[in-house]
């Protein structure tokens, strides 16, 4: 059986009528089913804008991008929302709950929106998912009494309530203090293994590539790099997840 | 639907403030186009019912004149210069007909064939001039309600009793059981018992109107069967002049007379008034649908972050844009029910001030109307905000930062 779940063909994305930006250029790339991949790169390299079109929020000035067999390329804004929905889990480095409701009712948010009403059987389930993530005894909480680490594993929560094939997080851990941000990690590895989920997790922190499967490295709107963590020495590649990239280390 | 009013619902309750002051805003609009609405409904009403109330809507005659007499003796009769001769309008002799044809109307609901004709009242030495109208008082009832409006004695015409304005039984010093003398245009003169007076609230009635039985006028005035005029009340009195136009082309040899167009200033008047109230009801209306707009643009601002979140969590366009409309109408109906509320209680502080000369009533039906009104609005003007965030980036949300 093919082991691919997202493949994206010489995706290219340019901004603006007059002065157009490449985001970016040419870029092809791969993405197998359980796989747990970071991103890494400068701002500006493209790693938001990549993970955006993989999640169906943008759509490739040219390419092809194809989620299992389905074209993503051609679908219309409502056949994108849905798609959405079913298959895709976003974890946003603000957490982004909203902040009008509880914590058990913003992980519903997804289920509300594909079926337009509540159901009590998508309700144990989000209670189930938040026990996963450690709040069971925080459900009732309004989005806006819970600390920062809350939010995330409650955002985590949300993504994963569809049942996703894919997880898509933008520096989940960009502003969670150094503990927060190992619960999240381990958190996110753990769902991975037990429920199998891919995931694609955009980075700076050093700690989180170092501990993925694979690590795609983008610089000026093309992938510079990509390669399984397992095939280098572990200082090797703590080396090359320095801010500035393998190559330039190594010849330094 | 569901999860588009939960979110409807919550947006608005966390910007309390926002919300609670846009709809003490509606509520305001409302409360006034009740007042304002109700209060020149009423005090229309109370104009139109003082001028024609107690008076007949359509008035039919004969269409012909005919000479009584010729003031030239030199001159035969047949031969008639303009100035010479005294003429009056012909009477009616075929009134049951038209009657019967009248009845068979669905907008008439008083149909009085009435005789009229003047006389002298002697009394103690005085002479008054004075209106007879000879009518059948049950048809008369309909018309001038005189049963209900009796001030003394009892409402009774027949034979020789006659009811007479409270006015003239005063000048004239006459109580009920008393008699007087009516002295006829042609000489004669016939006792007349007093059955009651009546107050129609209209001086010149009070003080020169009797009210005899018809029959008995026709013998007096030695007119057979006939009648002068033919007073008609109509369910509509506004649509007198739809109706008089109608039977102006069906009846013949009758001259059809309706109270607008011997009115025509008092509907001016009115129907200015009127237009001064529509054009105030429209721009309370229209500034509640721009206060409903700009608070729900704000929002959509406000929200952008929201929005984005549920639309990259798959929430489609359509959804987006159903949330905001559904504010609007929740705007609208709040707003429109505070209204409903205040507009009562303001027209019932007015009417418990004491002396006025009316009371402002209110139609259920121009409440919810006025209601359905702003709540309309309330989608209106949601319209271009749910297209704003319909249209929203939800990367633009997204980003970091």
């Amino acid at each position: 059986m093919d082991n691919t779940l997202l493949m994206g063909q010489n995706l290219v994305r340019e901004y603006g009528t007059e002065v157009i930006t490449r985001a970016l250029d040419d870029v092809s790339v791969k993405l197998n089913v359980k796989e747990f991949a970071s991103i890494i790169g400068q701002s500006g390299s493209g790693k938001s804008t990549l993970l955006n079109m993989l999640g169906a929020l943008d759509r490739p000035t040219s390419g092809k991008l194809l989620f299992r067999d389905k074209d993503l390329s051609g679908m219309n804004d409502l056949e994108m929302a849905q798609f959405r929905n079913r298959n895709i889990g976003f974890i946003f480095q603000f957490h982004h709950l909203l902040p009008e409701f509880t914590a058990l009712e913003n992980v519903l948010l997804p289920t509300w929106i594909e079926s337009g009403k509540a159901d009590r059987k998508r309700e144990a389930r989000a209670m189930e998912l938040l026990e996963l993530v450690g709040l069971k005894d925080r459900m009732k909480n309004m989005a806006t009494n819970l600390s920062g680490g809350q939010q995330q594993r409650v955002s985590i929560a949300r993504a994963l309530i569809n049942d996703p094939n894919l997880v898509l997080a933008d520096e989940p851990t960009g502003n969670l203090d150094s503990d927060s941000t190992d619960q999240v990690y381990e958190l996110l590895r753990n769902i991975n293994r037990d429920l199998g989920m891919s995931f694609l997790i955009v980075t700076h922190d050093r700690h989180i590539a170092e501990k993925s499967d694979r690590v795609i490295e983008m610089k000026d709107g093309r992938i510079i790099n990509d390669y399984k963590t397992k095939d280098r020495l572990p200082e090797d590649l703590w080396e090359c997840l320095a801010p500035n990239n393998c190559k330039h280390r190594r010849t330094a | 639907m569901k999860f588009e009013l939960k979110m409807a619902l919550r947006f608005m309750l966390s910007g309390k403030s926002q919300t609670l002051f846009i709809i003490i805003g509606i509520a305001v609009g409302v409360a006034v186009q009740i007042f304002l609405g109700s209060l020149i409904t009423s005090l229309q009403d109370s104009l139109v019912d003082e001028t024609i109330g107690n008076s007949a809507h359509i008035t039919l005659k004969s269409s012909e004149d005919v000479v009584t007499r010729t003031l030239n003796a030199d001159v035969s009769d047949d031969l008639l210069f303009r100035g010479n001769a005294v003429s009056t309008r012909k009477n009616i002799d075929n009134w049951s007909l038209i009657v019967d044809e009248l009845a068979g109307e669905e907008m008439v609901t008083a149909i009085s064939p009435t005789l009229q004709g003047t006389a002298l009242v002697r009394s103690g030495g005085i002479d008054r001039s004075v209106q007879i109208k000879g009518v059948f008082l049950d048809e008369a009832d309909l018309i001038y309600e005189i049963s209900d409006r009796m001030v003394t004695g009892n409402p009774l015409i027949e034979g020789n009793t006659a009811v007479i304005g409270s006015t003239l039984a005063q000048d004239m010093g006459l109580e009920s059981g008393d008699n007087f003398n009516l002295l006829l245009p042609n000489g004669g003169t016939v006792r007349l018992l007093v059955g009651g007076a009546f107050d129609l609230q209209n001086e010149a009635a009070n003080s020169s109107l009797i009210f005899m039985d018809l029959r008995r006028t026709q013998k007096l005035f030695n007119t057979g069967d006939a009648v002068s005029s033919i007073e008609v009340q109509i369910r509509d009195p506004f649509e007198a002049d739809l109706i008089a136009g109608k039977w102006k082309e069906s009846l013949d040899n009758v001259k059809v007379e309706d109270w607008m167009e011997l009115n025509q200033q008092l509907l001016t008047a009115l129907s200015s008034q009127s237009s001064s109230s529509y054009t105030i009801q429209f721009f309370v209306i229209l500034s509640i649908t721009l206060g409903i707009a700009s608070v729900l643009a704000v929002s959509v601002i406000q929200k952008s972050k929201e929005i984005g979140i549920l639309k990259a969590m798959g929430t489609t366009k359509k959804s987006t844009s159903r949330i905001f409309i559904l504010q609007g109408l929740l705007l609208g109906i709040l707003g429109s029910f505070a209204g409903i509320g205040l507009g009562i209680l303001l027209l019932g502080s007015f009417n418990s001030v004491e002396g006025l000369s009316f009371s402002i009533t209110y139609q259920w039906r121009n409440v919810f109307l006025l209601a359905a009104i702003a709540t309309f609005a309330g989608a209106i003007a949601s319209v271009i905000p749910a297209k704003r965030s319909a249209n929203m980036n939800p990367m633009e949300a997204i980003k970091n930062g």
